[in-house]
C-alpha cells in the first residue's frame, strides 16, 4: 500500500468510517489489511450499519456469510456506529440537506454527472458531517462525496491481485465549505 | 420514520463535539486477533475460487 499523507499525526486518535468498497478490499486482501492496521493504529475503525448491510447483501452461502460476520464484526478492529432512533433522526436530516446541496451545485457547475449519490452515501455522509471534527472516511468513490462539501486528505493506493491498482480516498466533511452552498441554497428565491 | 415534516425541520445537524489531540493509545490487538482475520480472509479465498471453478 502506498499513501501521500505527508502527516499522518493529524489524523491521529479521530474515527475512520470505511465505505463498502474499502472494506472489502480489507476482506480480499491480507495484505492490506496488516498495512492498514499499522499505518492507522492511533485511529478507530468505525462501520455504519448500513454499510454493514451493504458488505452483507447479496451473499447466498451460508459459510461465505458466517466469515463476512465474523469479519465485520471483529470488535478489536471495527467498532459499530451509532444505531438507535435518536441518531437517525438527526442523520435523515443531514442527508436531504446534502441530497439538495450536491443537486444544486451540480447544476451551478452544469455537472454532466449522472445520477445522485445513493442513499447510503447520502447517511454516510450524514454521519461524517455530524461529526466532522472527529471523523474522516476512506472510500473508492471519491465522486460520491464531493468536493464541495468534503476535503480530500490523501489516497491510498493499493495493488490488487489482478495487478491494477486501485486507489482510495480519505476524506473529511468541511463545516465552512458546507456552510457556504447551505447559503447558497437558502438564498434561492421560492418562485 | 424518515419522514421530513416540514421545511422548518430541515435544520443541519451537527454534534457538539471537540476536537481533542491528546496522546492517542494506539490500538492493541492481539497477534491471535490478527490471525483470525487472516483466517478468514483465507478461508473466504478458498470458498471464492471453488465459486469461480464451478464445484
Amino acid at each position: 500500500m502506498f499513501s501521500n499523507l505527508k502527516n499522518l499525526s493529524k489524523l491521529e486518535g479521530d474515527y475512520i468510517f470505511i465505505d463498502n468498497d474499502f472494506l472489502s478490499a480489507l476482506f480480499h486482501n491480507e495484505d492490506l489489511l496488516r498495512e492498514t492496521l499499522e499505518v492507522f493504529v492511533k485511529n478507530y475503525f468505525v462501520i455504519d450499519p448500513f454499510v454493514q448491510f451493504e458488505f452483507l447483501r447479496g451473499v447466498f452461502l451460508s459459510k461465505q456469510l458466517e466469515l463476512k460476520i465474523n469479519f465485520v464484526t471483529n470488535k478489536e478492529v471495527f467498532s459499530p456506529a451509532d444505531d438507535h432512533q435518536e441518531i437517525y433522526n438527526k442523520l435523515r436530516i443531514n442527508a436531504v440537506i446534502l441530497s439538495q446541496i450536491y443537486e444544486h451545485q451540480n447544476q451551478k457547475s452544469k455537472s454532466k454527472s449522472k445520477g445522485s449519490s445513493s442513499f447510503v452515501d447520502l447517511f454516510l455522509a450524514s454521519r461524517l458531517m455530524d461529526k466532522s471534527l472527529s471523523s474522516v472516511l476512506i472510500t473508492g468513490n471519491k465522486k460520491d462525496f464531493p468536493t464541495c462539501v468534503f476535503d480530500a486528505l490523501g489516497v491510498l493506493n493499493h495493488e490488487r491481485a489482478d495487478g491494477d491498482m486501485q486507489a482510495f480516498s480519505i476524506l473529511r466533511f468541511n463545516r465552512e465549505k458546507f456552510d457556504v452552498c447551505y447559503k447558497e441554497l437558502q438564498s434561492i428565491p421560492a418562485k | 420514520m424518515f419522514m421530513v415534516k416540514s421545511i422548518e425541520e430541515l435544520k443541519p445537524q451537527f454534534a457538539k463535539e471537540v476536537k481533542t489531540k491528546a496522546p492517542t493509545r494506539p490500538r492493541v490487538l492481539s497477534s491471535a486477533n490478527l490471525e483470525e482475520l487472516i483466517s478468514i480472509i483465507r478461508a473466504n479465498k478458498i470458498l471464492e475460487d471453488k465459486q469461480l471453478s464451478g464445484n
